[in-house]
Formats: structure tokens, sequence, C-alpha cells
């Protein structure tokens, strides 16, 4: 992305430009990589430049008027994310138009030059924003009441314990009188203590009793997959009443424990913990939607620390999600982790450089074993343990597995696409595979062969 | 503790009140911590759940496996990136056109596409029968081994020798039919209003093919033949859609002419060239009914540009313009007799002659249907890549046959993005904002476009 070079305390940041894999890695789909490239060698450019912080063209399209293309390369905002400014009709971000200017630039075809009209208006209007964010961050903790906040804290804690007895006094009633009668009252039965949870400041809570009938409805197993989350809330209440006594002892416990109830954390308090150092190599990029919001979850690994780290960003639907990762590339730089017991979640604070991904480390099928074990001993309500393992991919009569050079074998949830692709990857032979536990099971997230990372769900375009 | 589970699940979907759990019986290691536990039955059953979550959870032992064997060595290169790269974007698209070129271009350099997009071309492969060929050298030792892990995939995995491509027998001489009797028969009938006349022409033509068929044959007929009839049809002298329907004698429909018309083009044009030396000459033409003449005249046209390269190129100008002239003779009103009499004057050279001709009959009227069919059979026929004085006006032509006919501009795109010249990108490139949201000129662009990068970057050997 850039390269930070330190002069006597100040930071001069010279943007290099992409290379074509990193503009590749921005596309929402395989569709429009393909257009992209195809747009990128038309003749229908024009008013195209670039400087440090952004690039911009006209592209001549179906209409009368031409799409204004303006893309922000991430200084602007000082967070290194990238934004995308395109005046054509596509819902996608970034569109075919806005990678197929950045293709022109990684090509060298845009030459350096000042903004034009159509380009600074949106540029200013993103740097302003970046400003005013940084000024009211800067005020508010100024303006901050200690006292105030910790009375506000206080109150939090005693409606969350409040609404905590009274789902624990639910989950009874639930064991009382048999789950059976719980997968009868369908949605409408969770939903009501789930709308509880929320007014009890527990989004957390409400969120998992509302992922709830996914395991009612989960097939043959469904008793003893409901059984087994109904019985972990149930933990959590448990450590949610000696959360003073973890207080004190083990405060990153209090932290996981407030962390599943759904305490807010602030980023700011995050960003002001120290940061881990280290080039972080991203693995895994997964995007989902979930109303009107989209999320996306960057899996990386320390290369010097070994500390994996996940990377979450959202944004109302169609908007832009953080796109300054990309599999395949590691970040030369700091991450901020949440408090919490082997707590992957952190936010980035200051980057270097971005270099390609250095080759994973991956452990053997014991090895991992005994990894999520370590995770789940840490933080009993763990859901997702992303980490490599070395194996061979190959399908047998009862599904996929991964097989490593001990003779070792795991189950993988892999459908179609995924085995497939692994194993054609793999050849028979081992490579390194990045897993996902969850409690449902291993599932493959991404493969890395011939020093590539490939996603694990291989290419999707399907010839017809 | 799988006594545990079970009894503590039983007890979960039944409830406490009925069945509560008893740790009595569970065993090590939770059945002391169950025993310990206290409280009602219905929290003592969360709490020891929560204890047997934790541990199947973490628990987890791998199983054994036994290897599997591995694939072979591979004897070719892997292609470079940059080809790879593009046989993606070719994947991604979904067109097998765009497949088919990158491949194509891999293979003529005798190197493998990387064993990510293995499984995806054999996926694209299970539509047929058979993986092609090409697709198989392509997708080397790899392939071969990942269709044979796959059931479905298994058969695919089975041509015996990848190298041999399908090479069809060269086309052999068809028995002579009297050219006077086949265009002629017409006047056996005594009758032009009887649809009969062009039915009996066309059964003769289709004789020609009955024995013995070659593939190439065979193909051009598929080519050329209407949808609704199968090349078989023809092949069997079947030929319903030209029979009267209750095989009276009744005349068809009006409104059926001018498509048969086409038909008898399509079927002259599909005839080898071998046989219009039995055709009589001029003497014929100027007795083959006004009705059919046209329709004839454009499939002898057409056969001569299809086979441009062939034998009967070198008397194509003088056959041409003593053919022309017989047929302009021998059609009393036509549309494009303007057209003829200053080309037949001028004596043009064949080539010239052929083009210019071609766009007087096919190019007049590019949004009519007769027009418009007439373009695509002689565009299919037409060697790449096209006269140079065609493509002006076939790019001219086009949003309006894609206003009316878009399978017709969606294939000629087509057959523009596969064969023609990759400098003609900017000229299909200007007319997307004529054409709108066809996809076809997207995809015509795109294969052209990747063409263009296989000749920039992936240069043939």
């Amino acid at each position: 992305m850039g390269l930070g070079l330190s002069v006597v305390g100040y930071s001069v940041f010279v943007m290099t430009r992409w290379s074509a894999d990193q503009v590749r890695a921005l596309a929402p789909d395989h569709a429009s990589v393909a257009a992209a490239s195809v747009l990128a060698g038309l003749d229908v450019w024009s008013q195209e430049g670039c400087d440090h912080g952004a690039v911009w063209g006209r592209c001549a399209g179906r209409g009368k008027a031409p799409y204004d293309v303006v893309v922000d390369l991430g200084s602007a905002d000082g967070g290194g994310k990238s934004a995308f400014s395109c005046t054509c009709p596509s819902r996608k971000s970034p569109c075919k138009h806005a990678l197929a200017v950045l293709n022109r630039w990684s090509n060298g075809d845009v030459d350096e030059g000042p903004r034009p009209a159509f380009s600074s208006t949106w540029l200013a209007s993103r740097e302003r924003q970046a400003s005013d964010g940084a000024g009211e961050q800067g005020a508010s903790s100024a303006l901050a009441d200690p006292e105030a906040a910790e009375k506000r804290a206080a109150q939090r804690a005693d409606r969350v314990a409040d609404g905590l007895e009274e789902l624990d006094r639910w989950l009874a009633d639930q064991a009382r009188q048999g789950i059976a009668a719980m997968r009868a009252g369908g949605y409408a039965h969770v939903d009501a203590i789930a709308a509880r949870m929320v007014d009890a400041q527990a989004p957390g809570l409400a969120r998992w009793l509302r992922s709830l009938p996914t395991a009612l409805a989960s097939g043959p197993g469904w008793p003893a997959a409901v059984l087994e989350e109904l019985s972990l809330m149930r933990l959590v209440i448990r450590a949610h009443r000696r959360l003073a006594e973890f207080d004190a002892g083990d405060p990153a416990f209090a932290a996981t424990v407030r962390q599943v109830v759904g305490y807010p954390v602030a980023r700011a308090s995050v960003l002001a913990t120290p940061g881990v150092s280290d080039t972080w190599s991203a693995y895994s990029l997964r995007d989902s939607a979930l109303e009107n919001l989209t999320s996306r979850t960057v899996y990386l690994e320390g290369e010097r620390t070994g500390r994996r780290a996940v990377v979450l960003s959202f944004a109302p639907t169609g908007g832009d999600l953080d796109s300054s990762f990309a599999p395949g590339r590691a970040l030369i730089g700091e991450l901020h982790f949440y408090p919490g017991r082997e707590e992957p979640r952190a936010v980035v604070g200051r980057r270097l450089e971005t270099v390609p991904s250095l080759a994973p480390h991956p452990l053997s099928i014991d090895g991992a074993l005994d990894e999520v074990a370590r995770q789940l001993a840490a933080n009993p309500w763990t859901r997702s343990v992303p980490l490599w393992v070395a194996g061979a991919v190959h399908h047998q009569p009862a599904g996929w597995v991964l097989s490593d050079d001990a003779g070792a074998g795991l189950s993988l949830r892999a459908g179609g696409h995924d085995g497939w692709f692994g194993m054609a990857l793999s050849g028979g032979e081992s490579l390194p595979v990045f897993l996902e536990w969850s409690p449902q099971g291993w599932s493959p997230l991404a493969y890395f062969h011939e020093d590539t990372v490939h996603d694990a769900r291989g290419l999707l375009g399907v010839v017809t | 503790m799988n006594r545990a589970r079970e009894d503590l699940t039983a007890a979960a979907i039944q409830g406490t009140a009925r069945r509560p759990p008893d740790p009595s019986d569970w065993g090590a290691p939770l059945g002391p911590i169950g025993q310990r536990l206290t409280g009602d039955p219905a929290t003592r059953l969360l709490d020891a759940a929560a204890v047997a979550t934790v541990l199947r959870r973490s628990g987890a032992r791998a199983s054994r496996i036994e290897s599997v064997p591995l694939s072979g060595r591979e004897t070719r290169a892997q292609a470079p990136p940059v080809a790879q790269r593009i046989l993606g974007d070719a994947l991604a698209s979904g067109v097998p056109v765009l497949v088919e070129a990158v491949l194509t271009r891999i293979d003529q350099r005798e190197e493998l596409c990387a064993a990510a997009y293995v499984p995806a071309l054999l996926r694209a492969a299970t539509r047929g029968r058979t993986v092609p060929p090409l697709w198989l050298r392509v997708m080397g030792e790899r392939g071969r081994w990942l269709a044979n892990q796959n059931p479905e995939w298994e058969h695919l995995a089975g041509t015996q020798d990848p190298s041999a491509a399908v090479v069809a027998p060269d086309t052999q001489a068809l028995p002579s039919p009297a050219a006077e009797g086949v265009l002629g028969a017409g006047r056996d009938g005594g009758d032009h209003e009887d649809e009969g006349f062009s039915v009996r022409a066309i059964s003769r033509i289709r004789s020609w093919f009955r024995e013995p068929l070659t593939d190439p044959a065979h193909a051009a007929l598929e080519l050329v033949i209407p949808d609704e009839l199968s090349a078989q049809d023809v092949l069997d002298g079947i030929g319903r859609p030209f029979a009267n329907r209750d095989g009276s004698g009744t005349p068809v429909d009006a409104e059926r002419r001018p498509v048969q018309a086409i038909w008898v083009c399509n079927a002259v044009a599909a005839a080898p060239l071998s046989t219009w030396d039995d055709l009589g000459g001029p003497a014929v033409l100027q007795r083959i009914p006004p009705e059919i003449a046209p329709a004839c005249w454009e499939g002898w046209a057409l056969a001569v540009l299809r086979d441009s390269g062939g034998r009967m190129q070198a008397n194509a100008g003088a056959r041409a313009t003593q053919w022309a002239r017989s047929l302009a003779d021998s059609v009393p009103v036509t549309a494009f007799a303007d057209e003829l009499t200053p080309l037949l004057a001028a004596e043009a050279r064949s080539h010239l002659f052929e083009e210019r001709l071609i766009r007087a009959l096919r190019l007049r009227d590019a949004a009519g249907r007769q027009a418009r069919t007439r373009l695509e059979g002689f565009l299919r026929f037409c060697p790449h890549p096209w006269p140079s004085m065609i493509m002006p006006d076939f790019l001219d032509a086009l949003p309006a046959i894609a206003v009316v006919d878009q399978p017709l501009a969606w294939r000629l795109l087509g057959e523009v993005a596969l064969h023609e010249p990759t400098t003609l990108l900017d000229d299909l490139a200007a007319l997307q904002p004529l054409l709108g949201g066809v996809p076809a000129i997207r995809q015509a662009i795109a294969l052209m476009s990747i063409r263009h990068q296989l000749d920039q970057e992936v240069p043939a050997p």
C-alpha cells in the first residue's frame, strides 16, 4: 500500500502503486474482475489522474454522461481504508469501473496530476469527515465525565444482571418442561426472551438466543445441539454472577464474559491498548449479510508472534467494507486486541507497509486438536478457532477428510466446491490448509499451494 | 461420556419435571461431577450439560486414515501466471468459447493449466459425454487423477488417447443428380402455386446427402437447417416442414413461403460444390422458377464463398459472371437487378463481385426477417476473416438486428469475437452504447479482449 518512512519524528507516506493482485483482491466477485479487465483495455477513459492518495477517471458508459470514478487509496482517513465512488448505477462496491481505473493505475497507464472537480469534491468530503471524526473523538474524550461514566456503567451492570437472572429462570423452565416444547414454539418462543435481553442491554445473549432456531432445525441431532447452547448460556450467567471476583483475579476472563454478554467496548479504548507489532498475513476473508448490514471477517496470523487475529468491519448493505486486507497480502504494522482470554478480535493501528503473505506454519492434526482444546479451556464460549493444518484433502464415502503424514485424519465440513478444489491442489500430497474449527466441525477456509493463498471456495464461476 | 450425554439429552427432551437426569450411571469423568452438583434438577441438568459440552468440543481425537494414491508426474510445464489469470477470468465469465480460446492457446504452447482450475473444468465437462481431448491435455495428469476420484467425473478420465483430436474424413464424391431434374422439379408439377415444386426440389437436393454422408457435410447441414428441422430429418428425406400438412398436395399457406425459400437457399448452400458441376450451368438457371431462383442463387453464392480457398476459387470469377448474368436474365423482376447490372458490365473480379452482390442481397433490409436470416447464413459460410467490405455493413446493421432478433445478434457477435481480428475491439466497444444491455456484446468484447490479451501476453509458439 505504502511505505512509511520515519524522519526524525515525522512520518512521510509515500504511495506506491498496487499490484494487479491487490486490485483483484478488492473485487466483490469474479465477474467484476473479468469485466474490469476488459474495461481497462478499452478506449473509453478520459480525465484520468492520480496523486498520493487517490486515483480518478471518467469512463464512457451506456448513458450520455460518462461515469465519474474516484478511488480513495486510503491515506485520506489515516486508517488505510480505501473507498470508492462511481456515478454508475451498479450496487457492487467497488464497481467494475473503479476496479478498471485501479487496473490502469496499477499498470502505469494513469499519470499523476491535479484533482479535477469531479474527484476533488468527493475526496474533500472524505477528508473532512475523517478530520471531523478525529476532532469529535478528541472532544468526546475531553468532555467525558468519569463519574457519570462510572455511574452509567454501574446502572448497566445492574440491568444486565437482572436480565440474566430472568434468562436463567427461562433456561431452567426449558429444561424443566422439555426442549421438545421449545421446538414446537418456534421463533416466537425465543424472540420474546431475546427481546428481553435487548432491553437488559445484553445484546450478545440476544443474538445468541435468536440463533437458537437454527439449532432447533439442525436435523436429527437437534436436541443435543440445543442442549449445548442452553447449557453454555447458563454457564455465562454463572460466570457473570462472579464478575467482581474475576475483575479482581482474572480480568481477561472477566472481559471474555462481558464480551459474550455483549457489553460494548469502545474502539478508541482498544486502540489505546499497546499494539502488537508483527507481519500480519491475511489468509482468508469472508463477507456475510444480515438484514441491512454487511460484515467482513478477515483472518490474520502474525509471523513473529504466531498470534491469530480476526478483524471485523461492518457497513450498510452496499456500503464500503474495509478493503485494506486481501488474502495473500500481509500488513506490517500493529494490531490492538480486544480484551479477553485468547481474544482474536483486533483493530488495526499503525500501518507501515503491505507485502506478500508469508508462508504459514501449519500444525499437525493432533497439534491442531490440542490447540482447540487449549483455546476452549481458556474460553469455553469460543465458537471459532482458525488455524493452519498440514494434510492431504481427499474424499471418502463418509465425506471429506484431511489426513496428515502421521496417518491422523480429520473430518471436514466441506462442500463439493471446497473439497474438490482442495483435493485438486493437494494431488494426494500434504499441503497447508487453513481450517476453522467451530462447534459443528472443521471447515476449510483457504489452501496454501505453490506460494499462493487460495480461497477454499475455489473458482465459483461455473462454465455453462 | 456417551452414556452421560444420552441421559442428559433424554432428560432435556422430556423435561426434568418428568425425567430428571441420573448421574449415578454416567461413569467418568462426568459422573462424579454430576453427583456433586446441587440445586433443582433443571439447573443441575444445564450445569452438567455445560461441562459435557466443553468436554466434547475439546476432546475430539483424530481418526486413522489410509493414504490415497498420488497424482501422476506431469510431462508438461505449467502455463505462465498471466495465462492462468486469463483462464481464471474466462472461467469466471461462464462463457465456454472464452474458456476454449484460452485452453487452445495453452495447449498450443504444450503447457498445463494450474491445478486450481481443474475442478471447474471437470465440472464444466460433465455437461458433455466426454472431456474434449484439448481439455484433458491441458489438465494433465492432475485432471485425470482427480476425475478418477469422483464417481461423477470418472467417465471423463476414460479417454484413451487424449492427443487424438476428432478428425473428420475428407468429403467424398456425391452422386450426381441431374441438375435440370432437380432445379426444374417445380416444372414437373406444372403449377407454381403449388408448394409441391419446392418440396420436390428440396427432396432431390437432400438426396445428395443420403449416401455416403461425411461429417463435414453433416455439420454443414446442422448449421443451415433451422431448429425445427433436424439434419436427420433432411437426411432421411422426410422434410416434413416442406411437405403439405396432410400429404395430399394442399398448398401450404403463403406465410411459409419466404421461410421455405430460405431453406432452399440453405440446402443449396450446404450442398458440396462438386455437385454444382452437375447442375448444368446457365441454361438450367434460366429455367429455374422465379420463386426459387433467388434462393438458389444465394445458396450457390454462399457455397462459393464457403469454399473460397478450394478448387472452385480458380473458376469463380468466370463462373460467377456467367451464372449471375443467367440469373439476372431468368428473374424478370428482382430487387437487386439494378445492383447486378453494373457489376456484370464491369466484369469485376470474382471476390469483389461476390462481396458487392452479397451486400446488396442481404444487407439492404437488415431488420427484415428474410434478410436477417440470410445475413446469418451468409456470415456463417463466409470464411473468416470476413471480407473487409462486409464488416462495416455488419456493424451498422447489428443494432437493428438486435432490436428485432437478439439471439441472432448474439450469435453473429460470437462469430466476430471468435474469429475476426482483435483490432476490431474498439469498434465492438463502440457498439455497446447502441446495443445497451445485450449480454452478447459484453461477451463478444470479453472474448475479443481475451484473444487480444493472449496474443499480447501468451503468444502462440
